[in-house]
């Protein structure tokens, strides 16, 4: 599949390229292409189902042999949907070459099919149909309840067998259709659905065909359900149905206790990373456009020592901005994410391997001493990167980049297992999105309710309970009743013995 | 005084013995002839089966005792195996080791038939099983006591919903399921970090593409047609059933069908989603319902047939499409499910299905496809060190497990198979649940156990990195969200090729 980038000249952004499907959606405004490169060498089973297997590839070509049926059909996976900020729901041209029309037979390119091994005329198809009518005709019908069929351009003539046409079909958002053939409009027209489903090539049996310059684009908007949030971390707690944080590792360097917590910074309360090895702070919405801002208040930037030598909080390691991320539970960097590493000279986005210097803004010089912020923007796959001291008003852009990301959460993280010391403020994120899709959520206090003190109370051991756990079945409490009479039988014994021995010695025998 | 005190004393040491022989049955001397000393690695099938089978067999056999010691921990239970002065115990249920050398041969156990039995062991046992555990020597020193067999589990609610009356027959008719459910917003599949259990199934597609004596003879073996071995070009061999098993993964596992996170999570999480109907099917195992009692009851779930891979038909000289390989999976199924004999499709040499002629091979070749299914019975294995002092009771015991008295018991606690038939009865499994009868007329009916760990498999597969899709996980490939990173089939074998032309010298140094 092509990525290609392509700007509009529309209010949201520009459009980006990039592989589409159902599920996940991908975020912001995205165009989707599917072109020769699905069929180029092989034919791409993510992308097509071709059901009998029959259709092959030629030199670039889709080759639907003339000894077809009407499983012979090559439709696409991926699933239109209609969305009103798309001006466009699908766009669909292709070359085609018949090379076998009987009569009575139809070989169609078709858009809003119900199922990947639709037939002609079901339900829903909004059909091209050629048709051998002497010669070769075009009729575009539109399949409705029932399978009544609607003829939107009947028998437009398109030359006869072995000839080339070029056909481009669009659907538009307002349920409008537009066909060209052979680079002529021949039909503006309203349908009575809008043109959700799959697009591909189906017939009724015996059609030859080679089709190639395939060129079917999707576009799709995103918006999850999120909300804007604000979190200046003065009540102490954060809202947990908003955020979640968690201290996964200690730092391996650094005495002082390690932690993820609000305490206050010079006067105001701030979410202090101490000693982080690995940690997350992250939303608990995904977003698909959205930009974000914070302020870092205090960042370490020389070692802090303990009297005897150590260093009891080290000079702070990177932080980093995940976007994408799948999981909000947890540190999420997967090969969906994209994590945007913080170093003092350059930003990095660490799985596209791309840089942005940081000139003017090396915000761990050891003799910095000024707080900063951060902004990272995601709108229509465009990400942008910015900064700017505190007390300045203007953001400076550091970088812009394509990031062709799916929906997910945000978090800020530390990426590495070096110490982590910092603090960041005025956490803010605002959905972006054309009509946000926003969502009241309760306020749930992240505070930790614990308990007063543990209730110690004395375990009671009850013998008769504890059953010998090993299977050579000796029962020690046996012990005591067995001693016990151990003892009265020698104590008899004793007396017995020694009362036997006086009456020998009383007889005049030696003891 | 002097006798007084020798008197008291000579008292209490005959009462002091009076403790010996104070306590419970047999006689439990360490490391006697008489007991039998049970190392248990407990990973996941609990404990009341094993003491069942114990109760029942010490009962049958007064003259031995069992003593069992069980762990949760891998590392520890065996810690001792093949230090004669230091290993006590005479039987290990445990995990498949490469350590034979200091196993007892279990040819024995295999020719035993049980009193009031017609079959001997071996004989019970599937033959494919055994196969796959016969070590180089020609001697059987390993046998199975769990594991299970793995394949697709589906949630017989989301089935409905999305109104599928079908189990899917082929892989093309498994993608087409998968499209069906998500037009119902159903997500098709989860899998846990990294593929789930999707590194065994890839191999039966394989498999059934290549057939079973290809698999195991020439793949495993590292046999090429040639009869060179180790070969390099069986290894990256395009037409042998793994590329075509990567294009059908390329349709049926698409990043589309996953659930989000698929790739990150852990088994736990993943199969809990699975359960609490997060998606419609899972390939899963045997012991999915015993792993997950704690979050449920696994009724409604169900496991299926393993589909055949729809590129087989390159191997078929009678059938060539999709819809006629459907229909011979069909009569197939009626067949191995008991609805029509074999008798009702023959005809002559061949075999006639819905006016569709079928030759004899053909039918023979998807009957095994059909009913082969994924195994990780080496996952726990029993032997017996051969240094024991109790090898003969060890090995008693290993008959009354497999005895159709200690099977049944067996199945009655676990609910979950081994590759083990009865003698001259059908097991009794109606106390199973829905999804362990599943599971259980699956097994039943298999044909083929194919496993990526048989014992006899070629050492270049044992001490190399050489695997038959490579060390890189398909599935995150195929299902990535991150669309830069994804790959097609061919990318992906294109890439294991390179892989093995790079380390291929360097495997064959590590081997000799």
């Amino acid at each position: 599949m092509k990525k290609r980038k392509c700007f509009a000249l529309a209010v949201t952004a520009a459009l980006l390229v990039s592989v589409a499907g159902t599920l996940p959606v991908q975020a912001g405004s995205s165009q989707s292409i599917i072109d020769e490169s699905s069929y180029a060498t092989e034919i791409n089973g993510a992308i097509w189902n071709n059901m009998d297997e029959d259709v092959l590839t030629k030199d670039g070509s889709l080759i639907f042999p003339a000894e077809s049926t009407e499983a012979t059909k090559l439709i696409t996976k991926t699933v239109v949907e209609s969305n009103h900020l798309c001006e466009t729901v699908v766009k669909a041209e292709a070359d085609i070459t018949l090379t076998a029309l009987p009569e009575a037979e139809i070989f169609a390119m078709a858009l809003g099919l119900g199922s990947t091994r639709a037939n002609i005329g079901d339900e829903g198809n909004i059909e091209l149909r050629f048709e051998h009518k002497g010669t070769v005709k075009l009729s575009i019908v539109e399949i409705g309840e029932d399978e009544a069929e609607q003829v939107l351009l009947d028998n437009v003539s398109c030359g006869s067998v072995g000839k080339k046409v070029s056909v481009s079909a669009r659907i538009k958002s307002d349920n409008t259709i537009l066909v060209h053939l052979d680079g002529k409009e021949i039909l503006e027209s309203k349908l009575t659905s809008d043109g959700e489903g799959r697009v591909g090539f189906i017939q009724t049996g015996n059609c030859g065909a080679v089709v190639n310059n395939i060129v079917i684009s999707t576009y799709t908007y995103s918006q999850p359900e999120n909300c804007d949030m604000e979190e200046d971390f003065e009540k102490g707690y954060f809202n947990a149905n908003y955020f979640q944080s968690e201290l996964l590792s200690t730092a391996v360097d650094g005495t002082e206790r390690a932690y993820i917590a609000i305490e206050e910074y010079e006067g105001n309360n701030v979410l202090m990373f101490r000693n982080v090895g690995n940690g997350y702070f992250s939303t608990k919405k995904m977003y698909s456009n959205f930009e974000m801002t914070f302020d870092v208040p205090y960042i370490q930037r020389t070692d802090v020592m303990n009297e005897d030598g150590t260093v009891a909080i080290p000079t702070s390691d990177c932080f980093a901005v995940v976007v994408g991320a799948e999981k909000c539970d947890t540190l999420d960097t997967g090969n969906s994410s994209e994590m945007i590493v913080f170093y003092s000279d350059t930003v990095w986005l660490y799985f596209q391997d791309e840089r942005f210097p940081t000139t003017n803004f090396e915000f761990r010089a050891p003799d910095e001493t000024r707080a900063f912020s951060v902004k990272v923007s995601l709108v229509d796959s465009v990400l942008t990167v910015s900064m700017k001291w505190e007390n300045e008003t203007e953001w400076v852009v550091l970088g812009t980049t394509t990031l062709e990301m799916a929906d997910g959460y945000v978090q800020i993280v530390d990426p590495s297992v070096g110490a982590l010391n910092f603090a960041i403020d005025n956490f803010k994120i605002v959905n972006k999105d054309l009509e946000p899709n926003l969502v009241e959520v309760e306020y749930k206090s992240a505070k930790l309710n614990v308990p007063a003190d543990w209730n110690y109370e004395p375990i009671t051991l009850n013998y008769e309970d504890v059953k010998a756990d090993t299977d050579d079945g000796f029962n020690w409490y046996w012990l005591i009743p067995i001693v016990a009479a151990g003892c009265v039988i020698s104590v008899v014994a004793a007396v017995m013995i020694t009362g036997r021995k006086k009456r020998k010695a009383g007889d005049g025998h030696d003891a | 005084m002097k006798k007084n005190v020798i008197a008291i004393i000579l008292a209490g040491v005959m009462a002091i013995s009076c403790l010996t022989g104070c306590g419970g049955k047999g006689d439990k001397a360490e490391n006697s002839t008489t007991n039998i000393e049970i190392a248990y690695w407990n990973g996941g099938l609990g404990r009341e089966w094993l003491d069942t089978l114990v109760e029942a067999f010490e009962e049958k056999h007064p003259e031995y005792s069992v003593t069992v010691n069980a762990t949760a921990s891998a590392s520890a239970i065996a810690t001792a195996f093949g230090i004669p002065d230091g290993d006590t115990t005479d039987l290990y249920l445990y995990i498949q080791s490469e350590q034979t050398k200091y196993m007892e041969p279990l040819d024995d156990v295999l020719e035993a038939t049980i009193e009031g039995e017609s079959k001997s062991i071996g004989e019970k046992f599937q033959q494919s099983y055994l196969d796959s555990q016969v070590s180089s020597d020609g001697h059987y020193y390993m046998l199975t006591y769990g594991g299970g067999i793995i394949g697709p589990v589906y949630n017989e609610a989301l089935f409905a919903k999305a109104g599928i009356e079908e189990l899917p027959r082929t892989t093309k008719e498994l993608a087409y399921v998968c499209d069906v459910l998500l037009e119902n917003d159903i997500v098709p599949w989860c899998h846990f970090a990294p593929q789930g259990y999707w590194t065994w199934v890839n191999d039966v597609f394989f498999a059934q593409y290549c057939g079973y004596d290809y698999y195991t003879n020439n793949f495993y073996a590292a046999v090429d047609e040639n009869g060179n071995s180790p070969s390099k070009e069986l290894l990256t061999n395009k037409s042998d059933g793994r590329y075509a098993t990567l294009k059908a993964l390329e349709e049926i596992v698409t990043a589309d069908y996953v659930l989000p996170a698929s790739n990150t999570y852990d088994h736990a999480t993943m199969q809990t989603k699975f359960m609490q109907g997060e998606c419609a099917m899972m390939l899963n195992g045997s012991w999915f319902e015993t792993e997950m009692s704690s979050q449920g009851s696994a009724d409604g779930f169900k496991m299926m047939r393993m589909p055949v891979i729809s590129s087989i038909v390159d191997n078929m000289t009678s059938i060539s499409k999709e819809s006629e390989l459907t229909k011979l999976v069909a009569a197939i199924d009626s067949v191995t499910d008991g609805e029509k004999t074999i008798e009702d499709y023959k005809q002559g040499e061949d075999y006639v299905v819905d006016g569709m002629t079928v030759t004899a091979a053909d039918w023979e070749y998807v009957d095994l496809a059909r009913n082969s299914m994924a195994n990780n019975f080496s996952s726990e294995t029993a032997f017996i060190p051969s240094y024991s002092n109790c090898k003969e009771g060890a090995k008693e015991f290993l008959k009354f497990l497999y005895s159709d008295e200690g099977y049944q018991k067996y199945l009655d606690v676990l609910g979950t198979t081994m590759p083990l038939n009865m003698s001259d009865k059908e097991a009794d499994y109606s106390s199973l649940s829905s999804f362990g009868k599943s599971v259980f007329d699956i097994s039943n009916t298999t044909k083929q156990f194919i496993t990526m760990e048989a014992v006899n498999r070629h050492v270049v597969y044992k001490e190399t990195n050489a695997r038959s899709f490579g060390t890189v996980n398909v599935i995150p490939a195929f299902t990535t969200r991150n669309t830069g990173e994804r790959k097609t089939a061919e990318e992906f074998w294109n890439a294991y090729v390179a892989d093995i032309e790079k380390n291929w010298d360097e495997w064959l140094q590590n081997i000799k």
